[in-house]
């Protein structure tokens, strides 16, 4: 599992403060729960940020062909800069069968270890999920006047959060780690990472990661007399 | 900063024309072009990883031009230009972004932008409060999120 994202982003009369403070402000969980009303379960978190810096600001809105080139350059950039809102909405993607990471049966390093490959397509759940992230951060956008509207869904240079693949569980035949993170095939090897997840949840990783590691070593530390039986 | 030549005269020459059609300096702001020579010192002390995909867009470039940029009239560099990003695919999109990030990290830039010449942290800057009584009604509304048990 990644974590599907959609950014919108639009310009404000007023000054958001972009270059001096933290971009993401603001969170939002209204669409975090599952709602089957919205044609999908599960839902999205909403990262509200105020913008970036003018390197980031100038590439970005250069790229998408908003800042031109030639005389007009400056005037543009200075309407532009600082004054960015943008939303993130931040999908809790659910685990799919054909989502998975393989030994590659090709490619191979240099000592003949094959590579892992992973395959992965955004699913239908994660699908409507972005759609409806992105009607609703249209309608906050729209809502705070912002013009100039940008819409990245899904950004292609989202798949930093590597989750799942690895699922804690009770049952061995649903499930690769028992419910203190030991492999259910391999009695002295435990997995303590993002790859337990059972879904990516809507958050950045590293909280829960970090509260699944204390988890575990606190279940390994209560087990040590037989931890491997 | 070391100063690492990693393009021939021709490719400067044309990296400075086409930087200064991307950025020209105004009056109006009273900042420089992205054809400074500061800015293109920057850019070549910089390249960096980014050196090849240069080089490649200044040889397509220098393809579409047929001659120095320089020597083409202000109506041919334009078309030039217009094809060029048009064309030029991920190279075009490299020389793009690195004039683009040398240009907005020069000092005279920021100034001119009313940017202070320093992160933002780890100094940090006092923000104005804003309306909080906005939040009212959320906080006033029951939980939509699940009791852990």
């Amino acid at each position: 599992m990644f974590h599907p994202y959609a950014l919108l982003y639009g310009y404000v009369d007023e000054p958001t403060d972009s270059n001096r403070a933290p971009p993401t402000c603001l969170w939002s969980k209204q669409f975090y729960e599952t709602d089957l009303s919205r044609g999908f379960v599960r839902g999205y978190a909403f990262q509200v940020g105020r913008g970036v810096g003018p390197v980031v600001e100038a590439v970005m809105s250069e790229a998408k062909g908003i800042l031109p080139w030639g005389a007009e350059h400056h005037r543009v950039f200075r309407r532009l800069n600082g004054h960015r809102l943008s939303l993130a909405a931040i999908c809790e993607d659910l685990p799919e069968e054909r989502n998975r990471v393989t030994l590659d049966p090709v490619l191979k390093d240099s000592h003949g270890i094959p590579a892992p490959r992973v395959d992965y397509t955004i699913g239908e759940n994660s699908a409507k999920m972005l759609e409806h992230g992105v009607a609703r951060a249209k309608e906050i956008l729209a809502a705070a006047g912002a013009t100039d509207i940008c819409i990245n869904c899904p950004i292609l240079y989202g798949g930093w959060h590597l989750l799942g693949t690895a699922r804690m569980g009770v049952d061995p035949k649903r499930s690769v780690v028992n419910e203190w993170g030991r492999s259910h095939d391999v009695k002295n090897l435990f997995i303590v990472d993002g790859s337990v997840f059972v879904t990516s949840g809507g958050v950045n990783p590293t909280s829960t990661i970090q509260a699944i590691a204390f988890y575990i070593a606190d279940q390994m530390k209560q087990r040590l007399a037989n931890l491997f039986d | 900063m070391s100063v690492e030549i990693t393009l021939n005269s021709l490719q400067r020459d044309d990296l400075r024309v086409v930087a200064g059609m991307i950025i020209p300096a105004t009056v109006e702001y009273g900042v420089p072009g992205a054809d400074d020579a500061t800015i293109q010192s920057d850019i070549l002390a910089t390249l960096g990883r980014d050196a090849e995909l240069m080089r490649d867009a200044l040889d397509h470039l220098a393809r579409l031009a047929g001659m120095p940029l320089a020597n083409l009239g202000e109506t041919a560099r334009e078309a030039v230009a217009t094809q060029f990003r048009a064309s030029g695919g991920p190279a075009a999109a490299t020389l793009t972004r690195v004039v683009l990030q040398c240009y907005y990290r020069d000092d005279r830039v920021l100034r001119s932008l009313g940017l202070e010449l320093r992160p933002p942290f780890p100094q940090g800057y006092a923000l104005e409060q804003g309306d909080w009584s906005l939040l009212d009604p959320v906080r006033a509304r029951p939980p939509m999120w699940r009791r852990t048990s």
